[in-house]
């Protein structure tokens, strides 16, 4: 009898989610950052504020027209639900067993306005726009001691990061399986830890060895 | 171009790590072979300057790389094994980009002396790329342009093979090679490669935080394959 066998899925691309813009040059990807970051910023105070499903509702279908218009990917902007649908789904069973299904409605479909903004954002705004602008933000705290070159030198090394970790996470648990240890704790996040401390590390050495200590 | 150790003692709390009463390092390609853990790339981080030494000093031509490690690490450039740890932006070109930021202020001479650095190395089409999508081997290609973008005197590189392979591994090599000789840079590489620490001018074999012997390729590596078979074997196959 012939064994059928499901189709193997593809590995997934880790850094779809972060510091990955969708390409193309539309309108969005020409508008600049500080505008789109402070079109997000009223966009999600109006989302949450209004606590209105249909005005979540309304402002979701007006991301995607909006995408479309700046011909990004539809798939690109909705592959954030595909990784974060675990916590949606506790975020509306928690809503559904102590609120009501309306209340349920109101949170998820905000959440989902908010997300789904920024990642528009993300995806047509490089990660070195982006920074550039927290840059700007808080140059005026530097007579407070803040060091805005610092700051975002850190996000950049933090955001660089994330792709790294995911696949150091992703090795740990192929590692603790091998070892028949699925569901050891231990076994899955101790090596992700010694990792994180080690690329930490040598990040540091190498941006030392580059003379890089700020993006001033 | 002179890198000089003078009475260089690296101690982690009450431990040596290394010792190096006195050498002058004056060959265009040297090569640092020994053990794990022997002080390899110890010896190297103290010519850029990412170690300080407890005693003694290292200079490089001339300049101290404690009292002006920020000039000397402008001179003496590194490379790493693992370029995923060096790479910080989302693409090559603006890694290499980054490189710049301090020496050159314009944006758009930036670019270009970025992009001419990536044509240089061969990698010219992957400028935009993101750089967590290439190959262990375009990854460290990346990293080298991100130092040779600088033009530096000195290149430091610690095991830059390790993590590719074989085609990668000769690639890398193969334009090391060139750009080092066309451009005049001083090569220092730590290596448990021995086929490429032979091409070296010089080497040093460094283990039990000494520098065990110092000389002709082929005869410090035959020093380290005696000192390292076990005993009755004469390293043949």
């Amino acid at each position: 009898m012939a064994i059928r066998r499901r189709a193997p899925r593809p590995l997934p691309r880790r850094d779809e989610v972060f510091g990955r813009t969708a390409p193309g040059d539309g309108f969005l990807h020409r508008t600049p950052a500080g505008l789109k970051l402070l079109g997000l910023a009223t966009l999600t105070l109006i989302v949450l504020l209004a606590r209105q499903p249909l005005l979540s509702l309304a402002v979701i279908g007006g991301l995607l027209v909006l995408c479309a218009a700046a011909r990004v990917p539809a798939g690109m902007l909705l592959s954030l639900l595909r990784r974060i649908w675990i916590l949606l789904a506790a975020v509306l069973a928690a809503q559904l067993i102590f609120n009501d299904p309306l209340t349920a409605a109101e949170v998820l479909s905000r959440i989902l306005a908010c997300l789904l903004a920024a990642q528009l954002m993300i995806l047509t705004t490089p990660p070195m726009a982006l920074l550039e602008v927290f840059r700007a933000l808080l140059r005026p705290m530097r007579p407070l001691g803040a060091r805005p070159g610092r700051a975002a030198l850190a996000a950049l090394v933090m955001l660089r990061s994330i792709p790294y970790l995911a696949d150091l996470s992703a090795l740990a648990g192929r590692q603790a399986r091998a070892r028949g240890l699925e569901r050891d704790l231990r076994a899955r996040t101790v090596p992700l830890l010694l990792g994180a401390v080690a690329y930490a590390q040598d990040t540091g050495r190498a941006l030392a060895a580059r003379g890089i200590d700020d993006l001033d | 171009m002179t890198i000089a150790f003078r009475q260089v003692r690296v101690l982690a709390g009450e431990r040596e790590l290394l010792a190096v009463p006195r050498l002058d390092l004056t060959e265009q390609r040297i090569s640092v072979i020994g053990p794990n853990g022997g002080g390899k790339s110890t010896l190297l981080q103290l010519v850029n300057g990412l170690i300080e030494p407890a005693e003694g000093t290292v200079t490089v031509a001339g300049k101290d790389t404690v009292a002006e490690g920020t000039a000397v690490r402008r001179r003496a450039g590194f490379v790493f094994s693992n370029p995923q740890a060096q790479l910080v932006m989302p693409t090559p070109q603006e890694d290499v980009e980054l490189s710049l930021r301090r020496s050159v202020k314009d944006a758009a001479a930036r670019r270009s002396r970025a992009r001419a650095c990536l044509d240089e190395l061969g990698i010219g089409e992957l400028a935009g790329r993101s750089s967590h999508e290439l190959s262990g081997g375009q990854q460290q290609l990346v990293a080298l342009a991100t130092v040779l973008v600088q033009r530096p005197a000195v290149l430091l590189l610690d095991e830059p093979t390790t993590l590719l392979d074989l085609a990668n591994a000769e690639l890398f090599t193969a334009v090391v090679g060139r750009l080092a000789a066309e451009h005049g840079i001083m090569v220092l590489t730590a290596t448990h490669d021995l086929q490429l620490a032979a091409r070296a001018e010089r080497t040093l074999l460094v283990r039990d935080g000494r520098v065990a012997a110092d000389g002709p390729p082929a005869e410090v590596i035959a020093a380290y394959r005696a000192q390292s078979m076990p005993a009755g074997d004469d390293g043949k196959v």
